[in-house]
């Protein structure tokens, strides 16, 4: 009987090869069968792999017969070779390759996806492919997950005592969100260490995060304990910040081995470059490398990519300007910290959006004035004094919790602000602000929008440069 | 096609409520989902007085809803199902149960009417939902078995939403599934080792957000990532995957996950007005996949959805999340502070 429903699935799936439940009843007769013969199975799937490429419910059915079957991942991925071979476009074969690939040869604390020894030969069995056919865009995102570097674990970026309120209480940023109990976070202050943590963002995990210390007592230093290396990190308060790892702050671990092998690909995609300068793929492969590789030595270049991009491929026009705007971001706040200033200048850089605020929670004063900014989220901003953010186009502001906020002076004349709870939401108030300026915004139309705002802004002092 | 044919669009979801052809019998079950589609897309169309008798239609749905009176004690298979084609009356045979889509779509239609919930079985509701978590995080569709994937998460989670209660689900195995099925583009698939595709990206996006997780789940590699992935479906329209047919019903998939992920603002929204308007159906109305296949309810409703999203003029604004229209919403957040003020639900095991 589980013969016939064999073939009465094939029949179904004759008619529709993408039907979820006769794909579903055909696993259930394989699993039932005394004796299923897996072997039939594979080049069923084989048939219809042929018939389409792409069906996804067909390479799944494969995975499940070649486990029933007993075949190795080994065995499978020549099989992926064999299917790149024939036809490079094929998306599904690509990610079939990712899979098995990261199940062979994982990566091993390095930055690259898989194993280093691997990796070689990856790069140019796909460089092979995207090179033959620079317009298909199958090989270019596997390309661009190969180059794409793993970002280091979380550590602590900064850790800054807040001034104002009754209690001492401090605020730690983190490179990457986590949740302070799974990094065992903790404030030491001499006498006691506190683990109770409140997020800015409210979220169960995040980068920036915020104790109190008991009344009386001096915080002293944070502490975190790495999830992957176990290794941990103490960082004293209001003291100097971390050393860097070597990627910088904002890049990949790249071994000497990987790196030259990502310098070579570069001067390849380079190559390729000149004789297809109107593709697009390559010009944003050769950005990824050069960020990932020495974003500082290749500043120039990676600006000029972009820009190109911007003409190349117009309907993501917006997401390369946010992109440009994320790299001018990295670039001031790396020059920032070598610096050691705590003012942070990002006025008159076309930026659309804001990135890193995490790397920003040191900074007493942030200033973003003649940009194309969006929206302005300044959350994790807990320690900063002073943001100015005048002539850009934000139709929304968030502001960290009140009783997490330290702002004194915010400025945003000349915005795109429409009503009070584009700036204030649902929440509030913010005791801590002092000065205001929302001159120039078409909220300024809204009648009694000035009672309105010194009711959420109970220590206002002065109001679009008027004393109260 | 240079207008969108909001009149024939609205006769062709009137025509889906009064009789559905032949060739849709074998989505018998599903035929909460077919109504779905309908009503809420005679809502979006601000048509929704093309619906006569909206009681007998809140009435109809109820009917499809497996209460604890009558699941005898095993709340497992309680919620809706898709129609009476597997009801089975009292006692319930092995075979009639819910299904998590039609759960949701249920709900979602009874809100579109203006129905307060006040009739669904909540308790139930939330023990029937328990019962099709997996191990690993996912759902199943319905206690019957057959597939688990990211579709049934979404339900899972709207659901929840909905009832504004949680208790119903594993919110951190649901968050880990979702995450292990990010791929190496950083497009979502259906389930880990699956290829990420446009539909299961949006069940994906819309389940964290719906949880409040979205910001906090992804780094900001992999939100930005995704972004790319989902800006790369588009050519005029929107695909679902790299290197396939532009689709109408991928206008909502890929156009709501770009807005739950704030990146909307990307998307060239002249372009892909032209592709859906090029997929209407001039004669029967409706849109089909893509232009000349033939319209179908699934791809009316979501070329329409994704079209509001585009602030398509005359289509009311949705949840991008939900996939309902504000006004819908606002009868959800009713109920919901009324269920605030009774004593709480919580999902009995």
């Amino acid at each position: 009987m589980l013969k016939s429903d064999l073939q009465f699935t094939e029949q179904c799936l004759g008619v529709n090869p993408k039907s979820y439940c006769a794909w579903h009843h055909r696993c259930w007769v394989m699993e039932n069968m005394p004796c299923p013969d897996w072997e039939a199975e594979i080049q069923l799937c084989d048939r219809y792999l042929k018939l389409d490429g792409r069906n996804f419910h067909c390479w799944d059915y494969r995975r499940f017969v070649v486990a029933g079957a007993g075949r190795s991942a080994a065995d499978e991925l020549a099989s992926a070779d064999r299917l790149i071979e024939t036809n490079f476009s094929n998306y599904s074969s690509w990610h079939y390759r990712s899979h098995l690939l990261s199940q062979l040869f994982p990566a091993s604390g390095t930055a690259t996806p898989i194993r280093e020894d691997k990796y070689l030969h990856e790069l140019e069995l796909v460089q092979n492919a995207a090179f033959t056919d620079p317009s298909d865009q199958a090989p270019w995102f596997y390309h661009r997950w190969l180059l794409q570097g793993r970002r280091p674990a979380a550590s602590i970026l900064s850790c800054s005592v807040l001034r104002g309120g009754q209690m001492a209480r401090v605020a730690v940023a983190l490179s990457r969100p986590a949740r302070p109990a799974d990094v065992g976070l903790t404030l030491e202050t001499g006498e006691s260490r506190v683990t109770e943590w409140a997020s800015p963002t409210g979220e169960s995990s995040g980068t920036v995060w915020v104790a109190a210390a008991p009344a009386g007592s001096t915080p002293t230093a944070v502490v975190m304990t790495s999830s992957e290396s176990g290794a941990e990190q103490r960082l004293a308060c209001n003291g100097p910040p971390p050393a860097l790892p070597s990627g910088g702050a904002f890049g990949s671990d790249t071994s000497a081995a990987a790196g030259s092998l990502l310098n070579q690909e570069l001067d390849n995609i380079w190559q390729l470059g000149e004789m297809e300068p109107d593709n697009k793929w390559v010009l944003l492969s050769s950005v990824v490398l050069m960020w990932a590789l020495d974003p500082r030595q290749h500043h120039d270049k990676i600006l000029e990519a972009v820009d190109e991009l911007m003409k190349l491929d117009s309907l993501r026009r917006g997401y390369y300007r946010d992109l440009r705007s994320r790299f001018i971001i990295e670039r001031k706040l790396e020059s920032v910290r070598e610096s050691g200033l705590i003012e942070l200048d990002l006025s008159c850089c076309h930026l659309t959006a804001i990135y890193h605020t995490n790397h920003m929670v040191a900074m007493t004063t942030l200033d973003a004035d003649n940009n194309q900014l969006r929206a302005l989220d300044l959350r994790h901003l807990v320690a900063t004094e002073r943001v100015t953010a005048k002539a850009n186009r934000v139709r929304r502001v968030s502001l960290p919790p009140g009783e997490l906020c330290c702002l004194r002076r915010l400025a945003l004349n000349d915005n795109d602000l429409r009503e009070v709870s584009d700036l204030v939401g649902e929440d509030g108030p913010w005791p801590s602000v002092e000065e205001l300026s929302v001159t120039g915004n078409p909220v300024c139309e809204v009648p009694g929008y000035e009672e309105q705002l010194k009711e959420r802004f109970p220590g206002l002092k002065m109001l679009n440069g008027k004393a109260l | 096609m240079m207008e969108f044919l909001h009149k024939r669009h609205a006769r062709y979801f009137k025509f889906c409520m009064d009789s559905i052809p032949g060739e849709y019998t074998s989505l018998d079950t599903s035929r909460m989902t077919l109504l779905f589609y309908a009503v809420s897309g005679l809502d979006l169309l601000g048509q929704l007085d093309l619906v006569q008798d909206k009681q007998s239609v809140i009435e109809w749905v109820y009917r499809q809803q497996i209460t604890s009176e009558l699941c005898d004690g095993d709340l497992s298979r309680a919620g809706f199902r898709g129609s009476p084609a597997n009801s089975s009356g009292a006692p319930l045979n092995q075979w009639d149960c819910s299904h998590v889509t039609m759960t949701y779509t249920a709900l979602a239609t009874l809100l579109v009417l203006g129905d307060d919930l006040s009739r669904v079985d909540r308790a139930a509701l939330l023990s029937g939902l328990r019962a099709l978590q997996l191990p690993g995080g996912s759902f199943l569709s319905s206690l019957h078995g057959g597939e688990s994937d990211m579709r049934f998460v979404y339900c899972a989670a709207a659901v929840s939403y909905m009832l504004d209660d949680w208790s119903g689900m594993d919110r951190e195995k649901t968050r880990e599934y979702v995450l292990r099925s990010m791929r190496y583009d950083h497009g979502i698939s259906q389930g880990p080792l699956l290829e990420s595709h446009g539909g299961s990206t949006f069940c994906a996006v819309a389940t964290l957000a719906l949880m409040g997780e979205l910001e906090s789940a992804l780094t900001e590699q992999q939100r930005d990532g995704l972004v790319f992935w989902c800006l790369s479906r588009q050519g005029v329209g929107f695909n679902g995957r790299p290197n396939k047919q532009e689709d109408s019903c991928y206008t909502f998939w890929i156009g709501a996950s770009l807005r739950l992920l704030d990146a909307y603002q990307f998307v060239r929204t002249d372009l892909l007005r032209e592709f859906v308007y090029s997929a209407q159906d001039p004669i029967t109305g409706g849109l089909s996949k893509w232009p000349g296949h033939g319209a179908d309810p699934l791809h009316t409703y979501l070329g329409i959805s994704g079209l509001s999203l585009a602030g398509q003029e005359g289509l009311k604004p949705i949840h991008a999340a939900l996939n309902v229209s504000a006004d819908a919403v606002e009868v959800l957040r009713r109920a919901q502070a009324r269920w605030r003020d009774l004593p709480p639900v919580k999902a009995v095991d």
